[in-house]
């Protein structure tokens, strides 16, 4: 993970957080529907959902309006033929990561709690293909990777009334609220049940 | 055609058909010798390890090359009508739906239809996206396509692990903060038809309750009742063993009014190796479903002292009294259970199916009914009807400045033929504890209305019954036994037949199929013992491997003469990137190879892909009734007043030429939308000599043919699917140029509109004529679910002309097809 070099203090962090409610916002205005990209290089076929799902995590313990973030975007990848599903997942932060001890470091193991299950999410280990250019955060120091799932709990999470992202475990779980819901573009992507 | 007869027509179209079929006259006549469907029936055998779809056709057909090469939900199978089907190199053959037998929801439609001439596609529209191999036996009239499920076992046959090893799935309907109230818990049970209770878990401090509906054995039951749920419950999922790990410990019974359990020590204590064969007696008799015997041998082991065993023991009793429909004593021996063996290697399962209990006993909870849903009978099949008619005017004159009488100009000839095609499937299948019942019937009958210019008759009517049979699935001990007419196109067995198949697995790697019956050439007639044969396999299939084979032996007679006798090898590799089918059948008796097979598909570099089948074979199969073939008798008992044996058996090598066939595939998609297909084949056959008053053929030499093909999807909107097909072939006929063009658009909803039109260039050889014809057609289709429904309007026509030096020809063809499919359940 990248270490950042953004500014400093609370009016660093404020600034931060409105470029990315407007960054959130300005897609919704251009984009509907899902988005598809090829990936020359793999010849993959990304699907990825217009909107993702944003996850905040409020860190009221280092400044006020200082929020960790995760977005995951659903997306399928076309690989000849052969569909799989993934949740593109950046983490991301507001916070001077000097201010974090033991930031950075690969993409984490995640869970999704939605409703009354726990969601075992690994990131996939595949280094030759890159991510599609969308959802990208707006900071400059981000941890990024995809996460395989499957459409059944795709469609799952499209009706989940509580969700939220955990991540590590025990004392050292950070559990981020779900602060921004396009489940409908998730539900745009993956369908009805049949 | 006047407008009164197709309003007569129409209007009778069901009562017709079930009139006809349920009361009507059945006459188990021969059919015209050109047989009016091509598809007899496809079945999909829908087994633990794998699924089978096997097309059993009513004459020869070749495979040609498929696409896509290994996976996709959509497949479609290039195929070429050999003589026996009425077809030549320039036929344009007529669309079918044909019967479909098993589909349960991996096979949601399957259609015929003619893209280029004197070619067939085949088009097997999946339930879902499926990894799949094809290969042909060494008969031509079947093709059989294996869905290949990766994450079963992949040994041929499960061998099911003995009863007191259980695993849990279970189906979580709906999770809520409160407590369901229990009328709605009975009424999810009545609308599912399977057990259904309420757990409970806490997460992040806050207890969810949880519906459920199971838990089942095998993850396919759950798999099933989830498909038909998640419409009604759209947060419905797959739980897998869950239960006690977030419930934590089952609260017993404290002072319930439960029957006694026997107490432990009161028996004298018996010897070790007493007590072991107890136990297995047990073991067995619980196997063998015999209860009481095993609760007689179980509860004799309770009352010893404790010893190694005794836990399974404990267990296995409660099992036991749960199946003789004691629950209550059930209840009593899993609390016993856990209370004498709270950390027990089977705690956790013991807690589950006592939760599960304690549901089934609630008011309304179903008792031993609820319990024993899981093992009632399971029925699923369809009803289909197809309507034909098919139309065709030709007319013939002279060319300009041609003397009269010098070009023999035939008269006008006018054909209907209409036919309507009544077709019945049945699947009935039963999952016991160890044992498996399925029962099959594809039964259908035609009913013709058409005439032609040449008298009357048309098709006349027929009765056929392409699969009745009942198998038996012993899983503990690795048996299956199928006795009555069904289909096999492997291990040396020549498509359809009445009798038995056995298959024993006696180890996890090897199997052995017998196989003995009466061969069915027509599925008309009436079942006929002149024709015996008798086949024997051993199969290997090592665990985790990535091949498999087997050895085979077959033994043929017709009215008590030696027909056949071979012997062969088949086998398959399938990696992640490759697949190989091969087969060999060589008659010991004739000395002559039979086939030679080697079909193969390969992922290479960049997205090309490429197939290819190579194939030399004895056409048709060698066997010694090939020797009636253009005799004036129809029984070899007959053509022995002729011919010796000797001279028999030599008639059959004369009547029997070789074919060589060699096709080549390449794909790759183009962009997002666009995939390449092309394909380059060469066959050629043999000559046969002049023997027995039969006229000698001549060779064909070598016949070369190319086809291109562009498939496009979500061109016109999302989920359309278009084809364009270009095709040169070099035949004995003549050269045949032909470029088509077909879509299928979604309209609305599960409405599908597909508008098709080819043109076809003839020059042929004979009479150094052209042809020339335009075949327009548009097909309506409405599919509901995956093989639930399904109702299709066919148009389609024929405009042609054959032009000679001396001679003009007209040809017009009008071709209607009415069909639908309902499925059951719905």
């Amino acid at each position: 993970m990248n270490r950042g070099t953004s500014g400093t203090g609370a009016r660093a962090g404020l600034l931060a957080t409105l470029v990315a409610v407007l960054c959130a916002c300005a897609p919704a205005a251009q984009r509907t529907g899902p988005v598809e990209y090829l990936d020359r290089d793999t010849a993959v076929t990304f699907t990825v959902v217009a909107h993702p799902l944003i996850f905040a995590r409020v860190r009221p313990d280092l400044a006020a309006r200082v929020r960790d973030y995760a977005t995951a975007a659903a997306a399928s990848m076309d690989r000849n033929g052969q569909v799989q599903y993934v949740l593109i997942i950046y983490l991301w932060s507001t916070v001077d990561p000097r201010n974090e001890p033991g930031a950075g470091g690969p993409a984490p193991d995640l869970v999704l709690a939605a409703d009354d299950r726990r969601i075992a999410l690994h990131p996939m280990a595949d280094p030759a293909q890159s991510l599609p250019p969308f959802g990208r955060p707006p900071v400059r120091h981000f941890v990024g990777a995809m996460y395989r799932t499957d459409l059944a709990t795709l469609r799952f999470i499209t009706a989940a009334r509580y969700l939220a992202l955990l991540r590590g475990a025990g004392r050292r779980e950070a559990r981020f609220g779900l602060w921004r819901d396009e489940r409908q573009s998730l539900a745009e992507l993956v369908g009805p049940s049949q | 055609m006047r407008l009164s007869d197709a309003c007569r027509r129409v209007a009778t179209l069901a009562i017709v058909s079930w009139g006809g079929f349920m009361g009507g006259p059945v006459h188990a006549q021969v059919p015209a010798q050109v047989p009016t469907r091509l598809i007899d029936v496809v079945e999909v055998d829908d087994h633990d390890t794998q699924v089978d779809i096997t097309v059993s056709f009513n004459c020869s057909m070749r495979y040609l090359t498929h696409f896509p090469a290994t996976h996709g939900r959509r497949l479609t199978v290039a195929l070429q009508p050999l003589a026996d089907c009425g077809a030549g190199p320039l036929s344009r053959i007529l669309s079918e739906v044909p019967p479909l037998s098993g589909a349960t929801r991996i096979v949601s439609a399957v259609h015929l239809d003619s893209n280029a001439p004197g070619q067939v596609t085949l088009t097997v529209e999946l339930g879902a996206d499926e990894q799949f191999v094809l290969a042909q036996g060494v008969d031509l009239s079947g093709l059989r396509i294996r869905l290949l499920r990766p994450q079963r076992a992949r040994a041929r046959m499960v061998v099911g692990g003995p009863t007191d090893e259980v695993s849990y799935f279970a189906v979580n309907l709906d999770s809520e903060l409160t407590p369901f109230a229990p009328a709605a818990v009975a009424s999810v049970r009545s609308q599912l038809g399977v057990p259904v209770f309420v757990s409970e878990t806490t997460v992040d401090g806050r207890k969810w309750y949880r519906l459920r509906a199971g838990p089942f054995e095998r993850r396919q039951d759950a798999q099933q009742v989830l498909d038909r749920a998640v419409a009604s419950f759209p947060r419905a999922w797959l739980a897998i063993g869950d239960d006690s790990r977030a419930a934590g410990a089952v609260t017993l019974s404290a002072g319930a009014a439960l029957p006694p359990v026997q107490r432990i020590g009161t028996d004298p204590p018996l010897d070790p190796a007493t007590l072991k064969q107890l136990l297995s007696q047990a073991s067995a008799a619980l196997r063998a479903r015999d209860y009481a015997a095993a609760i007689r041998l179980l509860t004799r082991l309770q009352r010893q002292p404790e010893f190694p065993g005794r836990a399974q023991a404990q267990e296995l009793l409660g099992l036991a009294r749960e199946r003789a429909g004691q629950l209550a004593q059930a209840q009593a021996e899993y609390e016993e259970y856990l209370r004498r063996y709270p950390d027990g290697e089977a705690a956790e399962r013991v807690a589950v199916r006592l939760r599960v209990l304690r549901a089934a006993m609630l008011p309304g909870g179903g008792g031993v009914g609820a319990l024993e849903a899981q093992h009632a009978w399971q029925i699923a099949g369809g009803v289909a009807q197809m309507f034909r008619y098919d139309s065709s005017r030709t007319t013939s004159s002279a060319q300009a400045g041609v003397p009269a009488g010098t070009a023999a100009v035939v008269p006008t000839q006018a054909e209907n033929e209409d036919a309507l095609y009544t077709d019945v499937d049945l699947l009935a299948r039963r999952h016991g504890d160890t044992t498996d019942w399925i029962t099959r019937l594809s039964a259908g009958y035609i009913h013709g209305f058409g005439s032609s210019a040449f008298g009357s008759g048309g098709l006349g009517n027929s009765a056929r019954v392409s699969l009745a049979s009942v198998e038996w699935v012993d899983r503990a001990h690795g048996i299956l036994a199928q006795a009555g007419r069904q289909v096999r196109n492997d291990d040396g067995i020549l498509g359809t037949f009445d009798g038995l198949f056995a298959a024993y697995q006696w180890r996890p790697s090897w199997a052995i199929d017998v196989a003995a019956g009466y061969p069915v050439e027509l599925t008309t007639s009436a079942p006929q013992t002149r024709h015996r044969f008798e086949s024997l396999a051993l199969a290997l299939t090592p665990p985790g491997a990535h091949w498999d084979g087997s050895l085979f032996a077959t033994v043929q007679t017709l009215d008590g003469v030696r027909d056949r006798r071979a012997v062969g090898a088949q086998g398959r590799y399938l990696a992640s990137r490759a697949s190989l089918v091969a087969l060999a059948d060589y008659d010991t008796s004739f000395h002559s190879l039979n086939a030679a097979m080697l079909l193969g598909t390969l992922q290479l570099p960049a997205r090309w892909s490429l197939s290819f089948d190579a194939e030399r074979r004895n056409s048709p199969v060698l066997t010694t009734e090939n020797a009636l073939i253009g005799q004036p008798v129809t029984s070899l008992l007959q053509l022995q007043q002729t011919f010796t044996l000797a001279q028999i058996y030599q008639l059959a090598r004369d009547r029997t030429p070789a074919t060589d066939a060699f096709n080549l595939t390449i794909t790759r998609p183009l962009g997002e939308r666009f995939e390449l297909a092309a394909t380059a084949a060469a066959d050629r056959t043999a000559a046969t000599v002049a023997s027995g008053g039969v006229e000698a053929l001549p060779a064909t030499g070598l016949e070369l043919s190319y086809q291109a093909e562009l498939y496009g999807s979500s061109l016109w909107s999302a989920g359309d699917f278009n084809v364009m097909t270009l095709t040169y072939a070099n035949t004995q006929i003549g050269k045949i140029e032909s470029v088509g063009v077909s879509t299928r658009l979604p309209l609305f909803g599960p409405w599908r509109i597909g508008p098709g039109i080819s043109l076809d260039r003839s020059q042929i050889v004979g009479d150094a004529s052209t042809d020339t014809t335009v075949d327009p057609s548009v097909l309506i289709d409405y599919q509901r679910g995956r093989g639930r429904g399904l109702v299709e309007l066919q148009l389609s026509g024929e405009i042609g002309r054959q032009s000679s030096s001396l001679l003009s020809q007209r040809t017009q063809r009008y071709y209607v097809s009415l069909a639908y499919r309902l499925g059951f359940p719905p």
